[in-house]
């Protein structure tokens, strides 16, 4: 089956000219000594997402397994955060977005009746291309996903955001100064205050939409160490255009790219050590060797 | 070399714009001149009223022969501001109501109807609508009332209001409302925790520009309100209102009541300018220091 790491074997000599940061090879090292197929957390079937009458992603199944980073790579326009907002059902809110095939959460259908999107965006956190706090204190921007259909108490949920804030590596920066606003922060560290809000409501996965393509160098890193924190807690997808970025960060990577009639399809998925070593499409190789895109 | 630089096209093109610089500056101007010379000539003519006697009294009636001043406008000066006040209650939750609905659900059939209705509402002559409040209120009830001008204001006021606050919020980014729906926000606990906050000024903008409008009007006030030259509090019967005495004592053959219509006329003119100045205060764009 195509998307899981079964044992991997390293196949020779890395033939790209892509070099692996000391993350990858720990992760692959990790994955390898694990030596088990790990379970899926999240998964598409058949996914196909239309605009009106423009299909933007046809036909995608890929599987993500659990407390692994799986990165969607791919050209501008292959259709990478279409799918990924499909996942979280965030094309709900738009009225000429319609999704077919199926996303299932543990097993279970995220497009099934009667299963609201709420319940799946609690369980799903999104971070964005741009770090969007609110217009509110750093405080305020973690609590806001505890306002809401939690009963917890003032304690409580100041413990969520004390937890939240360490979880994004964020807490010692911000903790004599949780009352200012949130924008007044740097860049990244907005950005892991989107972190920090999207982990208080405790969810299970995380999806993050090109999540550095907005931050500086040095701001990057920080993000892609957290990420290699964050994961081993929970599943995390992750958009990029940055293909070191998912050399680093990523366990498996799918490769996708732009169809003769500009939908989005998958290419290639596999363990990212293999598609960046040996990739079995050719497609995959011109991208990653950077012949195209 | 400097001859093929600086050439005929050159000075040409320099002529022109100086000539176009010329032309909207003096437009500019052109269309100042009304507002100067109607401040001027209302301060000039209203600023002799100004008294304490004037803010703080009521309509006094004039016998000739004696030197009495005809008292003050204070009933007027309630009036404006129970009539406004009451209109303000119901037109601001309407307008933004309505403004939210156009701005988030943008694109069906009911919100472009209602954007078009909404139009049509805000070009409607105010003393058509004074005339309609008349026959649907005054008529029925047998009675004039400041209640009836309430609702005519209140006709006048809920299209700007709507206007301005669906503008507003479009200006929130699309970004801000998807970060809370991904925090598994309802969409009408996203409207109100997060993009009505970012919009609250730009609202207030509206809401007093909509209350600076209704307090200048007279056409339908004169058909509902009628004038009164009592004191009073009550909304159910006929009252008084700045617009509606300045017009009405100006068709009045005492010289003391006439400048008084000026007097008044220069208290409305100063408090629609206060509100505008209040909202350019308001909406300025705060420093990030």
């Amino acid at each position: 089956m195509e998307g899981m790491p079964m044992t991997i074997k390293p196949r020779g000599e890395p033939n790209l000219a892509i070099r692996f940061g000391a993350a990858t090879t720990r992760s692959l090292n990790e994955i390898a000594k694990a030596g088990t197929v790990s379970t899926i957390k999240l998964e598409t079937r058949h996914l196909s997402v239309k605009y009106r009458d423009f299909t933007a992603v046809r036909d995608i199944s890929l599987s993500f397994p659990e407390r692994q980073v799986s990165a969607l790579i791919g050209s501008s326009g292959s259709g990478k955060s279409t799918l990924l907002r499909a996942i979280n059902r965030m094309h709900d809110t738009n009225p000429a977005a319609s999704v077919e095939g199926q996303v299932l959460l543990d097993k279970q259908p995220v497009y099934g009746a009667h299963v609201d999107p709420i319940v799946i965006r609690r369980r799903i956190g999104m971070v964005f291309q741009r770090p969007n706090p609110f217009m509110k204190s750093i405080y305020d921007n973690v609590a806001y996903g505890l306002t809401f259909s939690t009963k917890l108490s003032k304690r409580e949920i100041h413990d969520r955001v004390e937890e939240a804030l360490r979880g994004a590596a964020l807490w010692d920066e911000v903790k004599d100064r949780l009352d200012d606003s949130a924008l007044a922060l740097s860049g990244g560290q907005q950005q892991r205050i989107c972190i920090a809000r999207a982990l208080a409501v405790q969810p299970e996965a995380l999806l993050m939409d090109e999540p550095t393509s907005a931050l500086d160098p040095i701001a990057t890193l920080r993000i892609e160490e957290l990420m290699r924190e964050l994961v081993k807690r929970y599943t995390i997808v992750i958009v990029t255009h940055n293909m070191q970025q998912a050399a680093r960060v990523s366990d498996i990577t799918a490769f996708m790219t732009m169809g003769s009639d500009r939908a989005g399809v998958l290419v290639e998925v596999g363990p990212t050590s293999r598609i960046f070593t040996n990739p079995t499409d050719p497609r995959t190789e011109d991208y990653i060797t950077g012949r195209v895109g | 070399m400097a001859q093929a630089i600086v050439g005929r096209r050159y000075r040409r093109r320099v002529l022109v714009n100086r000539l176009m610089l010329v032309l909207t500056v003096l437009a500019t101007v052109i269309s100042l001149v009304p507002l100067v010379l109607i401040l001027v000539y209302v301060a000039e003519q209203g600023i002799g009223s100004l008294s304490i006697d004037f803010l703080t009294h009521t309509f006094r009636p004039i016998s000739f022969g004696t030197t009495s001043t005809g008292g003050g406008v204070l009933h007027a000066i309630v009036g404006t501001v129970i009539i406004t006040g009451f209109a303000l209650l119901l037109a601001v939750p309407i307008g933004i109501m309505a403004g939210v609905y156009l701005s988030e659900y943008p694109g069906n059939a009911a919100s472009t109807a209602i954007r078009f209705c909404v139009d049509v509402l805000s070009a409607m002559p105010s003393i058509v609508v004074g005339v309609t409040a008349y026959v649907l209120i005054v008529q029925r009830v047998k009675s004039f009332s400041g209640f009836a001008g309430s609702v005519a204001l209140v006709v006048l006021m809920v299209p700007i209001i709507t206007r301005t606050t669906e503008e507003i919020l479009r200006l929130v980014p699309q970004t801000s409302r998807e970060a809370a729906i991904a925090l598994g926000a309802p969409k009408w606990r996203t409207t109100l925790t997060i993009v009505l906050p970012m919009a609250l000024s730009g609202i207030a903008t509206g809401v007093l520009l909509a209350f600076a409008r209704a307090a200048g009007e007279t056409a339908p006030l004169l058909v509902t309100v009628l004038g009164n030259n009592n004191l009073t509090y009550d909304l159910f019967g006929p009252m008084q209102a700045l617009p509606l005495l300045a017009y009405r004592y100006t068709e009045q053959p005492y010289t003391v009541l006439n400048q008084q219509a000026w007097g008044a006329a220069f208290l409305l003119v100063v408090i629609v300018l206060g509100i505008n100045i209040l909202v350019r205060i308001v909406t300025r764009p705060r420093s990030h220091r």
